[in-house]
């Protein structure tokens, strides 16, 4: 487990939306949001594939949903965030607040 | 919503990812795609959203989605496949006689297939046996001919000398050239083409030895010859050891046989029968100061290129084409040993010769016929009989089975009819086929599955091929019926009739036509045999003169024997061989036969003259200066018949024609008269004598005679050849092919009446209990038996129609490929065939009708 401790962007993206869309977060609903909330398109498979391995990682956990009308009675699969992928969420946050911190009020650009 | 519910994602792209789709993933990921199909429908529209649905799909074929086959399954697969295979020999079993008819069918014609394809291989891969097949050429040049330019195989030695000092990447180099020479082996003279090649011919192609040395010709006294030439020499015993006298030039000369080789394969290009070493004919030509132009055969080094060896010989050309003003060579190219056969005819003194194409056409599109008419055979029949099961299909549809199972089992069933139908074939093939077929075209063909790759791919590519284009139609059709139906409809018999009648019709055509191909080829040849050929053949023997010291002595024994009327001498004998040679009369310039024949050859051979006057012996004038033409010779050179002579040129020679005869079959008639013409030569120059005998046993008469004749000239092997015969190879040749013909036609007929059976024995019982009640209430057999025959009539009146039609014109062309003379094709044949074919159909069909005529009403009315 030691990949466990590092996440991706995409990875940390997709697992903050499967956050935020609590009860809804299901493949397609994470696309969609992220079409909406980042303007990015993603791939259907791309999102399996990485809401697969946040599911290795332990950072969320799924289970089948009821049957709906919309895809011809076939159940979604939802996730949850988990415990640690709380965790992992905060200590990201934290990392990027400490280090944007360091950066000053005057920000150091290279003109060139 | 509504109208979002028209349009559904693509049902192949779906197919597919139910196909590879974990089970265990397959709810949500179809979920998925489908739900981002509907939402992304709403947004752009149909034809974009389907294009996604299909990319998604692809790009969900990954790994972790991938169904992992878990051993459970692979054995439940299994288990369904033997259910299948179980299930198929039982079918078979149950409807024995349909299955009989179709393994039977398929079975001749994967034989004929077979056969064919076995006879057409080995005429394009004649030469592939040897080794070093690739790295062996002719070499061969390009010069100008008369009219155009062209290729010649023909290389002048002086040439090959510069070629082999100066062009580097030869490794192995050998002449290749026939010359006739006589030969002498225990005092007893004959002769032979032998083969003069250089020392490293054995190296560069590969034979087999029976006996003696591989180095045999390395040694120039030494010789090598084949198995057909030491039993000819020596009988039953190897002759390695033994002397041969060969006569080379003019001298005799005396060689050891060094080596004895296996025959080469009889279609292959390098025939091997006296194998002689260069050197002798060599010295022969430097001595004589000829020039001569040989086959001329590398072996080049390996890894030097065609290119490199092309421009060190053409580089060559300039400085030779200074030295020998006649035809310069313009430029050289190399022939491989993979093609040379393939393209000898283009080649001007080339080696082998090119597959027969209309041979191999004709066996291809007489396979292909067989297995059409088997094919169309089996999916009729088959259809038949799949309606006999349509409850067994209701039901399993019900229980749950796909359509694709059900196919995939249909098809199945047919994989092991079709496999047996192969055995079956191999069987007849082997045993009976490929022999009979070897004797009618002198092959030595052998069906040797498992060394043959190549044989054994046809195999199971044809046996996958059979399967599925025998068995997809009908297992489709089987497999399309809703159980609703199936079960509501209390009789399914009878199918689809009208696809049924067209493969009938179909059968019908093929087999029309192959009938046809069979009258018109015994009519040919009736005509063939029946041409007048222009002379009296009859009662005439002729008899070559082995040596001129015999001249006087044969032609005293012939003349003082009291069973010849008449001896002729004269060099050419009509019928045994051919001369072309260009004559002009002014600008027209024509190829004509010129046959060089004693004075009085043309009256004793029994041409009709008819116009000027046969050769007169008494006038010495006649001799070399005139000549007798046939009336194509007239024609063909634009001449007018005068009697105070008119003047045609032969080279530079003018001869003057005397007299015209009728057209006469100087050849057998596979080729049309072209001008002939005869030209007298004074009786020193005789080498051959025809002669005339008294009525009576011709055989026995040629056998006394050439007692009394080796009695003159012990040492000598000759024969008397009679000229009756002359054109019997041809008739025999002709004979083979109408026996192909024939048997093509039978078989067709065979499978053709066999389909009917099967349907009408199908029909009849499909529908007994209707015959049943319609016998109750009084109909006879004559009744019964014209309803069987309705249905069909319009079957045979379309098969007669159109298979004449198109036998008229395939038939036609074929007769105009191999004969010169053949009839056109009549009312008469096209009668003749179409009464066998309806006879024979008409028997058939009794067969059911009989069985209804006897039958008891009780019996049908009463079961189930």
């Amino acid at each position: 487990m030691s990949k466990g401790n590092h996440i991706g962007e995409l990875e940390e993206l997709i697992l903050l939306l499967v956050g935020v869309l609590r009860d809804e977060a299901y493949a397609v609903g994470v696309l969609q949001e992220m079409k909406t909330q980042t303007g990015r398109e993603l791939n259907i498979s791309a999102v399996h594939a990485v809401l697969n391995r946040l599911e290795e990682k332990g950072l969320v956990t799924s289970e089948m949903g009821g049957a709906t009308q919309e895809r011809g009675g076939r159940r979604k699969r939802f996730y949850k965030l988990s415990a640690s992928g709380r965790q992992m969420i905060d200590q990201v946050r934290s990392v990027r607040e400490k280090l944007y911190g360091q950066l000053g009020s005057s920000p150091i650009y290279s003109i060139a | 919503m509504a109208k979002n519910a028209d349009h559904k994602p693509p049902k192949w792209a779906d197919r597919f990812l139910q196909w590879y789709c974990n089970k265990d993933l397959l709810e949500q990921l179809q979920g998925d795609v489908y739900e981002l199909f509907y939402w992304r429908m709403e947004e752009k529209g149909p034809s974009a959203a389907k294009r996604s649905f299909a990319w998604d799909v692809f790009r969900l074929f990954r790994w972790s989605n991938i169904k992992s086959k878990s051993r459970n399954q692979k054995l439940n697969n299994m288990g369904i496949i033997k259910n299948y295979l179980k299930i198929g020999l039982r079918n078979l079993w149950k409807q024995r006689m349909p299955s009989t008819i179709n393994v039977l069918g398929l079975s001749i014609a994967l034989a004929c297939a077979m056969v064919s394809f076995k006879f057409i291989e080995q005429s394009y891969y004649k030469d592939f046996y040897h080794e070093n097949l690739d790295d062996l050429f002719l070499v061969t040049h390009y010069e100008e001919l008369e009219s155009n330019t062209g290729r010649n195989g023909l290389t002048d030695n002086d040439l090959i000398d510069e070629i082999l000092k100066s062009v580097p990447g030869i490794e192995k180099h050998t002449r290749y050239y026939f010359r006739r020479s006589g030969t002498k082996v225990n005092d007893v003279e004959t002769s032979t083409f032998a083969l003069f090649v250089d020392e490293n011919y054995l190296k560069m192609f590969t034979f087999q030895l029976i006996a003696g040395n591989m180095n045999a010709l390395s040694q120039p006294d030494q010789i090598v010859i084949n198995e057909d030439a030491n039993e000819r020499f020596f009988g039953q015993e190897f002759g390695v050891g033994k002397d041969i006298d060969l006569k080379i030039g003019d001298e005799w000369k005396s060689f050891t046989v060094g080596a004895i080789l296996k025959n080469s394969p009889s279609k292959g290009s390098m025939q091997n029968y006296l194998l002689v070493n260069y050197q002798n004919i060599d010295r022969v030509r430097k001595e004589a100061n000829e020039v001569i132009s040989t086959n001329f055969f590398i072996q080049r080094q390996k890894g030097v290129s065609k290119g490199q060896l092309v421009a060190g010989m053409d580089e060559l050309l300039a400085l030779h084409n200074k030295d020998n003003g006649t035809n310069p060579y313009i430029y050289t190219e190399l022939e491989s040993l993979r093609t040379m056969a393939r393209n000898s005819y283009s080649i001007y003194g080339g080696v082998g010769s090119a597959p027969s194409a209309e041979g191999n056409l004709v066996l291809a599109s007489i396979s292909i016929f067989m297995i059409i008419l088997a094919v169309f055979n089996y999916i009729n029949i088959s259809l038949a009989m799949v309606m006999k099961r349509m409850k067994e299909i209701g039901i399993r549809k019900v229980i749950g089975s796909r359509r694709r199972q059900l196919i995939f089992q249909f098809l199945t069933e047919n994989f092991i009819l079709t496999s047996f139908a192969m055995l079956l074939a191999i069987l007849l093939a082997g045993s009976f086929l490929l022999p009979t077929f070897n004797e009618i075209a002198g092959g030595d063909l052998k069906l040797d599955i498992l060394r043959h790759q190549s044989f054994w791919l046809f195999l199971v590519s044809i046996l996958l091929f059979m399967t599925l284009v025998s068995g997809i139609y009908p297992a489709i059709v089987a497999s399309s019926y809703k159980p609703t139906l199936i079960f509501r409809r209390s009789n399914s018999g009878g199918g689809n009739r009208n696809v049924s009648a067209v493969f009938l019709t179909f059968q019908m055509i093929l087999a029309t036509i192959t009938i046809v191909a069979a009258v018109m080829f015994i009519h040919t040849n009736q005509v063939n045999r029946s041409l007048d050929w222009g002379y009296d053949q009859y009662n005439k023997l002729r008899v070559s003169i082995p040596d001129s010291i015999y001249r006087e002595p044969f032609r005293e024994s012939l003349e003082t024997d009291p069973n010849v009327v008449a001896v002729a001498g004269t060099q050419a004998l009509i019928g045994t061989s051919l001369n072309g040679w260009q004559f002009k009369n002014g600008d027209v310039k024509k190829y004509a036969e010129f046959f060089s024949v004693g004075a009085e050859y043309p009256e004793l051979l029994g041409v009709e003259l008819v116009e000027g006057r046969l050769f007169d012996p008494t006038l010495a004038s006649d001799i070399n200066q005139t000549l007798v033409v046939n009336e194509t010779f007239m024609d063909q050179l634009q001449l007018d018949f005068d009697p105070d002579g008119i003047t045609v040129l032969q080279d530079s020679t003018s001869y003057t024609i005397i007299g015209v005869v009728k057209d006469y079959f100087y050849w057998a008639p596979d080729q049309k008269i072209r001008g002939a013409a005869f030209k007298a030569i004074p009786s020193s120059e005789y080498t051959a004598y025809y002669f005339e005998v008294t009525e009576g046993d011709i055989r026995a008469q040629r056998d006394r005679i050439l007692e009394d004749l080796k009695t003159i000239a012990p040492d000598k092997a000759f024969g008397i050849g009679i000229q009756a015969e002359a054109f019997d190879g041809f008739y025999e040749e002709m004979e083979g092919i109408s026996n192909i013909m024939v048997f093509t036609a039978s078989i067709a007929v065979f499978l053709a009446a066999m389909g009917l059976y099967g349907l009408v024995s199908i029909n009849v019982s499909s529908h007994i209990k209707n015959f049943g009640i319609r016998k109750v209430l009084g109909a006879n057999g004559m009744e019964l038996g014209s309803s069987i025959l309705k249905r069909y009539r319009f079957v045979f009146l379309f098969a007669v129609l159109l298979g004449c039609s198109v036998s008229v014109l395939l038939i036609g062309e074929l007769l105009s490929d191999i004969y010169a003379y053949y009839p056109t094709i009549g009312a008469g044949p096209l009668a003749i065939s179409v009464l066998i074919l309806l006879g024979v159909s008409f028997l058939t069909i009794n067969v059911q009708i009989q069985k209804v005529r006897k039958l008891n009403p009780a019996e049908t009315l009463r079961t189930e």
